[in-house]
């Protein structure tokens, strides 16, 4: 391997085949320099992982308060116990690939449904660009319009619902005062907040039930006001939940039965095939091949595939 | 069943006089097999996501026992909850520390294959999170062997302890038997890294926290047998890498292989992340996987050569069903002097 990639540097006249700028790091034989610092110093200098976070996504080391309030934040995000990103980790080490495969899958989970970071920080700063434009600074109109546009349009809000704690999200009202009490707080939070309080004021006109915040609403928002980028707010997120998914990975590792599908259990497992229920078109016959351009033109026609096209 | 194909085909594929298999008739019990519907097993559980790590209700969010929002009040942090999710414990303030010390480390390592796999994902304009996947899937056997270390750790411990060795005789062991398997051992540098000093930095800090114990004197205690036999030969000195520093470190706070692995690979995701970002902004990069980077001279493959007409593709072809371990041993030597064709991995 060595021998390859040196010959491979010499038939390009010295210069290494992949040679790409970073404004990240960079390493010597001597160092790792994150953002300009070596990564030892920054370590034995007693800073915390969460001040490695800021140091890595943003260039700079972090006020105390803020580098409280993303511990805060990371700490409580790390675990959702049966969600769809420890759901794809348990089910992808039931197959048995390396670790990293359950762990990468749980994390390429996170989209535009499950912890929707950036889809929400975009939003937020879509209206701030707009009001900066148009000079209506007022967070409480901001809200209003955001609202009235989404309803009108039949648009999710982000950072509002969440289907299994009906009642909000634990996490989510300790977040908000946990960011007031340290004084991150921001006018990511302080929107998020006329945003909730402007449709549960229509929702109570319209007799219906209150809307929460989900960990977006409130996480996302905090970290935002903490100076992360909606990619970066969304890295943090996603990121952090993969420690868990890891460990839901190897306990199915470990004290599962590979492939899921065992009849031999005491409880029914999740690929049994008593779980499937078809749905589909009936059992038909395979046409002959040679009869296949009546049989397809027939069948197209006839138009009932269109029932089961997805 | 009824074959479709023509007697000729069914011939071509299973060779002369021999009939296709369709199988067993009957299963191992004598029984027709069932073609339609599988009915559950009586007296079983309905399915459930069972779980020894988790739970969550309407109201609360509980790891190992613990409400993970009453955690994070008191002031736990991630390292903490790294250690009560893994390891179903509250870590010493040390041992915390330790941790906090090496995720430190972990973040990132330059331009490595993990920061190079996400980025060329993410120049596919891929979602974030998708990048950070591609990052993590370059983790194996050879980059960040951190479970791969564990095991062989473990599988020496164990031994030491049956076979009533002491450290350092169990390192020479381990050394004599790696090198007569030409096997590579894991935790140490390849010859050519003569300079880092991170990894014993990790040994120093690990020892001054008091959180060294017997995985860390086990890989000094390699290094060192290793280097007695290097000597020997007149070969420069090897010295621990940081699978072998942070492995250890990490194995002696309690950490399984498994574990260490995935904190290891989840820790870097974040500088994954970070790399994704800077190639993003980055615009200079959006044609750099395009034709002008990929000239002729790059190519060592088959030379050019013209498209058979399809109507002489019979004359052209050659087939590569081997019937015979001897067929199959032609074929296999042949199909290794095709470069990609993973026939000679």
């Amino acid at each position: 391997m060595e021998k390859t990639k040196k010959e491979a540097i010499e038939k390009k006249g010295g210069e290494p085949v992949t040679r790409r700028k970073s404004a990240i790091s960079y390493k010597t034989r001597e160092k790792v320099v994150l953002r300009g610092y070596n990564l030892s110093e920054l370590a034995e200098a007693g800073y915390t992982f969460e001040d490695g976070i800021f140091v890595l996504l943003q260039g700079r080391i972090p006020m105390e308060n803020e580098m409280r309030m993303l511990r805060y934040e990371m700490a409580e995000f790390i675990e959702h116990s049966m969600s769809p990103s420890a759901a794809a980790a348990i089910t992808t080490m039931g197959g048995r690939p390396l670790l990293p495969a359950a762990i990468a899958a749980a994390i390429m989970c996170f989209g535009a449904a499950h912890g929707p970071g950036a889809a929400h920080g975009y939003m937020c700063d879509e209206f701030f660009e707009r009001a900066a434009k148009e000079n209506k600074k007022d967070l409480k109109e901001l809200a209003k319009t955001l609202v009235d546009e989404y309803l009108r349009d039949k648009k999710a809000i982000q950072g509002l619902g969440q289907p299994q704690h009906i009642y909000g999200d634990p996490r989510v009202y300790p977040t908000f005062r946990r960011s007031q009490l340290l004084g991150t707080a921001g006018i990511y939070n302080q929107f998020q907040i006329e945003i909730l309080n402007e449709l549960n004021r229509r929702r109570i006109k319209g007799g219906k039930s209150l809307v929460h915040p989900n960990m977006i609403g409130a996480g996302n928002s905090s970290l935002m006001d903490l100076g992360f980028s909606p990619l970066g707010s969304f890295i943090i997120g996603s990121v952090s939940r993969g420690y868990s998914c890891a460990v839901h990975a190897i306990e199915q590792l470990k004290k599962g039965h590979a492939w899921m599908a065992s009849r031999r259990e005491k409880m029914i497992q999740l690929l049994d095939l008593s779980m499937m229920k078809y749905e589909g078109p009936p059992d038909r016959e395979v046409p002959p091949l040679r009869d296949r351009d009546k049989y397809a033109q027939e069948q197209k026609e006839k138009g009932e595939w269109k029932k089961w096209n997805l | 069943m009824e074959s479709i194909r023509k007697p000729a085909e069914e011939e071509a594929i299973y060779g002369p006089g021999r009939e296709p298999y369709t199988g067993p008739a009957e299963t191992v019990e004598g029984e027709k097999p069932e073609k339609k519907e599988v009915k559950p097993v009586e007296g079983r559980e309905p399915f459930r996501w069972r779980s020894t790590v988790s739970y969550k209700t309407v109201p609360n969010i509980v790891a190992r026992g613990y409400d993970t929002t009453r955690l994070v009040e008191e002031g736990y942090g991630v390292c903490d909850i790294l250690f009560i999710l893994f390891q179903s414990r509250i870590p010493l303030s040390n041992e915390e520390k330790m941790l906090n010390y090496l995720t430190i480390l972990f973040f990132d390592d330059g331009m490595s294959l993990p920061a190079v796999s996400s980025r060329a994902s993410s120049d596919g304009r891929s979602f974030m999170t998708q990048a950070i996947g591609a990052g993590i899937l370059a983790f194996g056997h050879v980059y960040g062997p951190f479970q791969d270390y564990g095991y062989m750790m473990n599988e020496y411990l164990e031994r030491a302890e049956k076979e009533n060795k002491n450290l350092k005789e169990m390192a020479q062991i381990l050394v004599k038997e790696y090198l007569a398997e030409e096997k590579t051992i894991l935790g140490l540098y390849p010859e050519s890294v003569q300079g880092d000093p991170m990894p014993y930095r990790v040994f120093k800090k690990a020892e001054s926290l008091g959180t060294a114990g017997k995985y860390h004197d086990f890989q000094i205690e390699i290094q060192n047998a290793v280097n007695q036999v290097r000597e020997k030969e007149g070969k420069a000195k090897l010295h621990s890498d940081m699978v072998g520093a942070g492995g250890s470190a990490m194995l002696d706070l309690g950490f399984t292989p498994e574990a260490t692995w995935a904190i290891v690979v989840v820790t870097r995701a974040y500088g994954c992340g970070a790399h994704v970002m800077d190639e993003m902004e980055d615009k200079s990069t959006e044609e750099l996987y395009g034709v002008a980077l990929h000239s002729p001279e790059d190519y060592d493959g088959i030379p050019d050569r013209p498209v058979p007409p399809s109507k002489d593709r019979e004359k052209v072809a050659r087939p590569i069903v081997a019937k015979t371990v001897d067929d199959w041993h032609r074929m296999f030597k042949e199909m290794r002097k095709i470069k990609g064709s993973g026939w000679s991995i």
